[in-house]
């Protein structure tokens, strides 16, 4: 199974967008883009020679032991666990063979259309311990964007045109699926919904199980975007079931 | 959070529609429609549009504070008999303002929030600034190019060291880590040696905290080299450290482009050798570009004076409590999410974008009106672009350098941002607040590092205005008055106070006499 995973991040660069990937070093962002002039979440891969846009049924993000970390003793990070307890914590700041998430509305369609911010949503998180969000800017001083022990739904804004990186961090070992969606008013005074899970494996175990697993919680999804979600999720299973074969016939 | 604004105009389209049937006339006492507004600034407007057919009348008294006015029974009874009101937004006037009116007008009259409705009629919003530290240039470090031709691959790694420094103090560049820790790439504290460097992948960047000990102007030598030691290029950048950036000459004394606002990296080109800023000028859209080191003087600006924290990871930057420049390494945050700045009629475009606004809404609550309505509203659409003109070729005549705006309070992001000022200070940022100690203190700092020549208090907030004006008179600086959210005596109307603004900038700020 390693090796199945290490063959994978060779093949990032040469993946169509469709394709299951396990991105687990290099930086991607999550964000709003009009895909087929549907506003959709999806996640922008820049590991890859070119950067692609891929759907985010088609991403598990994977920190692996390179981002496993001691909780300091230090009051001011007490809501990561208790002192010395180990997690694992994706920084802010990009750290050499972790993956490094953020966050953008920078697609050229969103920055032109959408009208000062997006409000980005976590609705739920399914998964084995916590997950948290958080900034820290100059002398260190924590500031949480989103608490999995806390009620849903929790909102933050993103500011139009802008791109942020924040810590992840998760304190047991899994799958964890969050529960995202992201909203806006457009400049012509639409209003744009969309709402997705992401797929985020802590850990050095097999990250493609994710894949197999879905949000059962439920959700209320804007009207018509029921069907469509069954039209891609068929087509995923398809293209998936084609880059395993690809992936076996390499081996 | 948000008030229900798109909801009411869309109520008002549909009122548009019915009004035809219900046959009502406008219903003040004598006839006339009868509107109430929270703030005189509007009343004046709706009177413009409205002229004979309207009584228009605010809440807030004559010279009031509309951030910290408090409702009185009487303001429900004339909220209650209203034939349409209109409110500005929350943050302007108190929730407990907007709450007497939204529990006590008439079901069936228009009750519109103008600031965020007015954006379909082309009013620009800002968005709230909630830490002014934060509202500051986000710079970081970044390799550019693929360096092919030097036989670079993914696996190299790029130096940049710091080389030189010049200027009155210390910079320290580093970076707190996810959980607190700082890491030092370059400190000139110690003198500046092969200690000062860091390494980045190709095609990388990272954002630093950059500190500096005291204020003044800084020249800074970024040298880059491949891993194995090949040298690549290096530039020299200028920081403006709390004094005024157009004052300042770049390293190569051409031309300088002041770097204020948006994310640039100090950038090594791995395909051209060379060392420039990389850096969006925050237009939605445009490219970012690159500008020559020798070419770049990069605003540190009195906004980003921070106490050094007591805690002994820190130390290396001074004694605690003393008080330091800093651009930070994450600025997110800078903003309250989903909120603006309610003093968009700063800006005479969103004035005009409010006029066409409240004649769309007279017109729903008294069609009979409306030939009058818009005769008003086209008539006075010609004097408020007659002043937008005036306001412009004012304030064009301040010189570059002396274009600062120090206030009582933040009602000026629109007038900075519509007439090319920067707000360089308030007191406190709602006038509902008390200054802290440390306000006070990073406000005295601002004027004397930026040695303004005036600050600008509102008429209406002058007993607010006692620590502006006692630092001022410390500093020897003019005491000067500008409107915000009201009127006083001297100026009973809009054009008449945007007309004041404008002469009080260019009498205070413009050319030394």
């Amino acid at each position: 199974m390693r090796l199945l995973a290490a063959l994978f991040l060779v093949l990032v660069p040469i993946a169509a967008p469709s394709e299951q990937v396990v991105i687990s070093n290099g930086h991607v962002d999550l964000g709003p883009r009009f895909a087929d002039g549907r506003w959709t979440i999806q996640l922008r891969d820049d590991t890859s020679a070119a950067p692609t846009w891929r759907p985010l049924d088609t991403v598990v993000l994977q920190a692996t032991s390179r981002a496993r970390i001691a909780v300091p003793n230090d009051p001011v990070y007490r809501f990561l666990g208790e002192p010395g307890q180990q997690i694992w914590v994706i920084p802010q700041v990009q750290q050499d063979g972790v993956v490094w998430p953020g966050w953008n509305t920078q697609d050229p369609e969103v920055a032109r259309r959408v009208d000062r911010e997006v409000t980005w949503t976590l609705e739920g998180v399914d998964g084995p311990g916590s997950f948290t969000l958080f900034l820290n800017s100059d002398f260190g001083k924590p500031a949480p964007v989103f608490d999995s022990r806390k009620p849903f739904p929790q909102e933050t804004g993103i500011d139009v045109n802008t791109h942020v990186h924040g810590n992840w961090t998760f304190d047991a070992e899994g799958i964890y699926l969050l529960d995202v969606a992201m909203t806006a008013e457009l400049t012509d005074g639409q209003h744009v919904t969309d709402r997705r899970t992401l797929r985020i494996y802590a850990g050095d175990g097999d990250a493609r199980a994710a894949f197999a697993l879905q949000d059962d919680r439920p959700r209320t999804e804007p009207d018509g975007v029921q069907l469509w979600w069954l039209f891609a999720g068929a087509g995923a299973v398809l293209l998936a079931t084609a880059a395993v074969m690809v992936i076996r016939r390499r081996r | 959070m948000k008030p229900p604004a798109r909801w009411v105009a869309a109520g008002a389209a549909m009122a548009v529609l019915l009004a035809g049937c219900s046959g009502q006339a406008a219903g003040g006492d004598d006839g006339r429609l009868n509107v109430v507004t929270t703030t005189e600034i509007l009343a004046d407007l709706v009177q413009q549009v409205g002229g004979d057919r309207v009584v228009a009348t605010s809440l807030v008294p004559a010279g009031g504070d509309p951030h910290s006015y408090e409702p009185t029974p009487a303001d429900a009874k004339r909220v209650a008999k209203a034939d349409v009101t209109f409110t500005n937004h929350l943050l302007l006037e108190p929730q407990s303002l907007i709450k007497t009116i939204d529990a006590n007008a008439d079901k069936d009259a228009p009750n519109v929030s103008l600031a965020e409705a007015a954006e379909s009629y082309g009013a620009h919003v800002i968005p709230l600034v909630e830490n002014i530290g934060l509202d500051v240039l986000w710079l970081g470090l970044r390799v550019r190019g693929t360096g092919k031709a030097r036989g670079v691959t993914r696996t190299s790694s790029v130096k940049l060291a710091a080389t030189e420094l010049d200027g009155p103090g210390q910079l320290v560049a580093y970076l707190t880590e996810s959980l607190g820790q700082p890491d030092k790439y370059f400190d000139s504290t110690d003198g500046l040696g092969p200690a000062d460097s860091t390494t980045l992948p190709p095609a990388a960047h990272t954002h630093l905290n950059w500190a500096f000990t005291k204020p003044g102007v800084y020249r800074l030598t970024l040298t880059g080299s491949l891993d194995d030691g090949t040298p690549l290029g290096s530039g020299t950048f200028t920081f403006a450290v709390g004094v005024e950036p157009h004052t300042v000459e770049p390293a190569d004394g051409g031309t300088a482009t002041v770097l204020g606002d948006g994310h640039t990296d100090l950038t090594v080109d791995l395909d051209s050798g060379q060392v420039y800023a990389y850096s969006d000028a925050h237009k939605v859209g445009a490219a970012q570009s690159q500008v020559p080191a020798g070419r770049v003087v990069i605003d540190v600006p009195n906004k980003a004076l921070v106490p050094i924290p007591d805690d002994s990871r820190f130390a290396f930057l001074g004694k605690h409590g003393t008080q330091i420049h800093q651009l930070p390494q994450a600025v997110l945050g800078k903003h309250v999410h989903g909120e603006i700045d309610p003093h968009l009629w700063e800006d005479v475009a969103n004035a005009k974008a409010y006029v066409q606004l409240i004649r769309d809404t007279l017109v729903t609550a008294d069609p009979e009106g409306k030939q009058l309505y818009q005769d008003n509203t086209a008539a006075y659409l010609r004097q408020l672009d007659e002043l937008d003109g005036y306001v412009r070729t004012t304030l064009a005549t301040i010189p570059a350098g002396r274009r600062q705006l120090i206030t009582t309070h933040d009602a000026f992001g629109y007038l900075a941002s519509a007439y090319g000022m920067t707000v360089a200070g308030f007191v406190v940022p709602n006038p509902a607040q008390e200054p802290s100690v440390e306000q006070v203190r990073k406000l005295s700092d601002t004027i004397r590092n930026l040695e303004v020549p005036a600050v600008f208090t509102e008429p209406n907030l002058a007993q607010r205005a006692s620590v502006l004006v006692q630092v001022a008179h410390d500093q020897g600086v003019q005491v000067c008055s500008l409107y915000g959210d009201s009127f006083d005596d001297h100026a009973r109307t809009y054009v008449a106070m945007m007309r004041h603004n404008a002469d009080e900038l260019k009498r205070c700020l413009g050319e030394a006499r």
